[in-house]
């Protein structure tokens, strides 16, 4: 990749970067508290490179790169710190920088390879590289100090950044080490043996104040949206608010007398505008009017794919199709005690805080290119840009910026903001700033598509259950949020595919049920759809677990010890019984509580929900949730509760009032007053309790919410008898279950 | 038109048409981009400021009514070392961080005029929208300095 200019003007963010003489470049620097003085990047100049995940300068400043994107769920600080750890590296003279975007070089083994941050993988897939690589680092400096001294490096030992000879008492620290240090050709080969033993860690398990807070609370961190380079102009696009759709017809209006305003681009997609100032941008934007092409998507209406939905699910059938489902059905036919439910969700919107934008800088007659962007796939952006510009991915320079959220917005393949940032910027040959505003990020959005579950179950006479089956309907994101993701599977040998963090677990916590059967069908809908936070996980739970909950209530069972009834596993049997004694269970009294249990990429989490209902109004109130998690080594135990109490707002949020409709294949919604989320006032109590584990850490970020919805229900259906079969749980739906 | 507008202490000048939003005026005319574009309904609150040391909700504010008045952005309370500052980064507030400078612009607001609010008083006033979830810290970042101005 190129290297690139220094535009910014906050001195902290830095062009610098130690492994550019092998020609890569980094994105930005975060320093480390303390922030004054010695936080400034090294500046010496012989610099010893271990691997390229850290540097180790003769001033004894320590670089270490995070591949992961940071959009608030801590990679910034939490992946650093596992380098460290086995680095035994002191925390106060560690730097942080985004590593390149290469996923030959940084992409996550635990996710194919690829860079991409999302799915709660992160943590769990670098974890085990990042440990061996810290290591490899430290072995490099005990070899090059015992070759100094002239001893076995088996006499040598390490305190924080300092090698220690302890029979002579000599000390070396790092930066003195790495000052006369030449790289070996082969850098030492580093086993599973070699590392710390848990017990030892002095960074892992033990909380560090976030790297990213410091500049996040005084308004210097920097996201695209704040990137402002010399002779920068504004853009705005009007793009189709039906999937697919063409511009027929454009009617620029005034567009063009709207002061600042420079250029009104016609795109094979719809049409941008370009001007002087964001406000000429926006308001032009306002003026134009365009025809759409009547496409598929033009008829579409979410009420009657709801409806299509619940049909399909209740038509999906195999009865007979195999020796399993056969088994099923014995089972369910068997059974004493029946159960059949349905449930279904609607469509819902990330709303991440900031708007889709991007800075981009198309130079040389649109031969090279500089980005600035916020992405949870930094390399498929590099790869959608290199197409749209039709010029190698060498020639594309991408700084990651801070994500102002993602919850999966910013992580499908598409990167369409940053095809009109570049279209337009190669137009009119200047950096260009493209925002969309709330509005094109509401009707331009990609969302979790509705759902619908069809659930069975039989439960034999001393109440277990012994036949489950859970059908559900709904779209397949993958097709158009992650069409690279496809052809890499198919690519891919069984090996990379099991070591995915998806594989690795899979089965961890399961209930016995006896026989199951999961069906399912994808129903390609013409509208847009994208990743979303807790993805399809997040409906099937909200389905799975609220049926559990009912057959305990007719069975007349402990909604509690009917599931541990069902749960073998220790780690999930602990969690149920945690988040009992957190949420005292057992004297729930006059109180109305709902239970729920999930096991996901093993991330194993139980939940509590108190609940209240105002019987006017409709409104469902939450004043406590309880959630007792096992997500592995909790690597930072205060971000991992943080991160829990993000999941649980989110979740609760999306359980209660959100909701996306279409009407003629377009978005009814537009901005926060008419999708509503929850704010401070609607918080519960979130009291979080994360296990201690030994277990490799798995992910947290996406997970943790997954049983807020259900819990949410349940304890909607002990208070009054009422079961909500339906997400969100707005007023209007539950004044009809309560009438 | 020129505008003439008094941001942290300094005097600036600005050419911009009177309805413009003071939200643009203060990110993109002057470089001050700690304050953010939520949602541009005065809804989210991201873009939170004081004007003559109240809040103002910047993306609903023409340059024209804050022209020749006193506006404060999370630059120039940053330069004041404000007290929030420091409980939320001794509470570890922020997550992607994008609302925390509307999120402290409003928490200064409400202490200013009521030093020790009680928590239904917090989430009374902070309607800011942050889509982390890091109301809980919030509430223990404001009260811890409500704690710190009431130590005797």
């Amino acid at each position: 990749m190129s290297s690139s200019s220094d535009v910014h003007t906050d001195p902290r963010i830095s062009r610098r970067g130690f492994l550019q003489a092998a020609g890569l470049t980094f994105g930005f620097v975060v320093s480390l508290p303390p922030r004054d003085g010695a936080a400034s990047p090294s500046t010496a100049s012989e610099t010893l490179t271990p691997n390229i995940w850290v540097n180790i300068a003769p001033d004894g400043i320590i670089t270490i790169v995070n591949p992961a994107v940071e959009m608030g769920q801590g990679t910034m600080t939490a992946l650093p710190i596992i380098v460290a750890e086995e680095l035994d590296a002191d925390w106060s003279d560690v730097r942080i920088e985004l590593s390149p975007s290469d996923d030959e070089l940084y992409g996550n083994p635990g996710y194919m390879g690829i860079m991409r941050t999302g799915a709660s993988a992160t943590l769990a897939g670098y974890y085990d590289t990042l440990r061996l690589h810290g290591a490899q680092a430290r072995r490099v400096l005990l070899n090059s100090a015992a070759a100094s001294w002239g001893v076995p490096v088996e006499e040598l030992a390490t305190e924080p950044s300092v090698v220690v000879h302890e029979r002579t008492g000599r000390r070396l620290t790092y930066g003195e080490v790495a000052g006369f240090t030449t790289m070996p050709s082969n850098p030492p080969d580093i086993e599973p043996g070699d590392l710390k033993d848990p017990a030892e860690f002095r960074l892992i398990g033990h909380d560090i104040p976030r790297a990213d807070i410091p500049d996040k609370v005084d308004g210097t961190a920097q996201y695209s949206i704040d990137v402002r380079l010399p002779g920068m102009l504004y853009a705005t696009v009007l793009r189709s608010p039906v999937r697919g759709a063409l511009p027929e017809q454009v009617s620029e209006g005034e567009a063009r007398k709207i002061p600042g305003v420079l250029e009104v681009v016609r795109l094979p997609y719809g049409v941008g505008v370009v001007s002087e100032t964001i406000e000429g941008a926006l308001a032009a934007s306002g003026e134009i009017e365009v025809e759409w092409q009547q496409v598929e998507g033009s008829t579409f209406d979410s009420d009657a794919e709801l409806a299509a939905q619940a049909r399909r699910a209740r038509e999906l059938s195999r009865d007979g199709a195999s020796q399993e489902d056969r088994e099923v059905e014995s089972a369910l036919a068997a059974a004493p005690h029946r159960y059949l439910s349905e449930y279904s969700t609607e469509f819902v919107y990330q709303a991440q805080m900031e708007p889709l934008n991007a800075v981009a800088w198309v130079k040389e007659d649109g031969q090279r290119a500089e980005i600035w962007a916020g992405s949870q796939t930094p390399t498929y952006l590099l790869r959608v840009a290199a197409k749209t510009l039709e010029i190698p991915i060498e020639n594309i320079t991408l700084h990651r910026m801070y994500l102002g959220g993602g919850f999966g917005r910013r992580s499908d393949i598409r990167h369409e903001y940053v095809v009109d940032a570049l279209l337009l910027s190669r137009e009119v040959g200047k950096p260009v700033k493209l925002v969309w505003s709330r509005e094109d990020d509401v009707r331009y959005g990609h969302f979790k598509p509705s759902s619908a579950h069809y659930l069975q179950a039989g439960v034999d006479a001393r109440d277990r259950v012994t036949a489950w089956e859970h059908r559900s309907v709904s779209d397949n994101v993958q097709a158009q949020a992650d069409t690279y993701i496809r052809e890499l599977r198919s690519r891919l040998g069984p090996e990379t595919l099991n070591a995915t963090i998806f594989s690795r677990n899979r089965g961890l916590g399961r209930y016995d049920f006896g026989h199951r059967r999961r069906q399912t069908e994808n129903r390609a809908l013409p509208v847009r759809l994208g990743w979303m936070r807790g993805v399809s996980t997040l409906l099937n739970e909200f389905a799975a677990e609220s049926f559990i909950d009912e057959i305990a209530a007719d069975r007349g069972l402990d909604p509690i010890e009917f599931r541990l009834a069902h749960l073998d596993e220790p780690l999930a049997r602990s969690v149920l019984k945690t988040v009992a004694e957190m949420a005292k269970w057992t004297d729930s009294g006059d109180r109305a509580l709902g239970v729920s249990y999930v096991s996901s990429f093993g991330c194993l989490m139980a939940t509590v929900a108190e609940v209240s209902v105002d019987r006017d109004s409709g409104w469902i109130r939450v004043p406590n949730i309880w959630v007792a998690v096992d997500v592995g080594i909790p690597v930072q135990p205060l971000n991992v509760v943080g991160q829990v109490e993000s999941c649980v707002v989110y979740a609760l949020s999306n359980a209660l009032t959100e909701r996306i409709s279409f009407k003629d294949g377009r978005v009814q919604q537009s901005n926060f007053h008419d999708y509503p989320v929850i704010t401070m006032e609607d918080t519960p109590q979130i009291h979080v309790r994360v296990a201690r584990s030994e277990r490799s850490p798995t992910g947290v970020g996406d997970r943790a919410g997954l049983g807020v919805a259900p819990a949410v229900a349940s304890a909607f259906a002990r208070l009054t008898g009422r079961r909500l079969r339906h997400m969100p749980m707005i007023p209007e739906h539950v004044l009809q279950a309560l009438a | 038109m020129r505008f003439t507008l008094m941001v942290n202490g300094n005097e600036k000048t600005v050419e911009a048409a009177s309805n413009t939003p003071l939200l643009w005026v203060l990110r993109e005319h002057i470089g001050l981009t700690g304050t953010k574009f939520g949602c541009g309904i005065g809804m989210c609150m991201a873009c939170t400021v004081h004007l003559n040391g109240e809040r103002a909700l910047s993306c609903q504010t023409p340059i024209s009514d804050a022209a020749d008045q006193e506006i404060t952005t999370i630059e120039g309370l940053a330069a004041t070392q404000h007290a929030l500052l420091g409980a939320w980064v001794e509470e570890q507030v922020p997550q992607c961080g994008y609302c925390q400078p509307g999120m402290i612009m409003n928490a200064a607001d409400l202490l200013k005029k009521n030093e020790n609010p009680s928590r239904e008083d917090i989430v009374t006033h902070m309607r800011n929208i942050c889509r982390c979830g890091t109301y809980p810290r919030v509430i223990r970042a404001i009260e811890r300095v409500a704690t710190e101005l009431h130590r005797p």
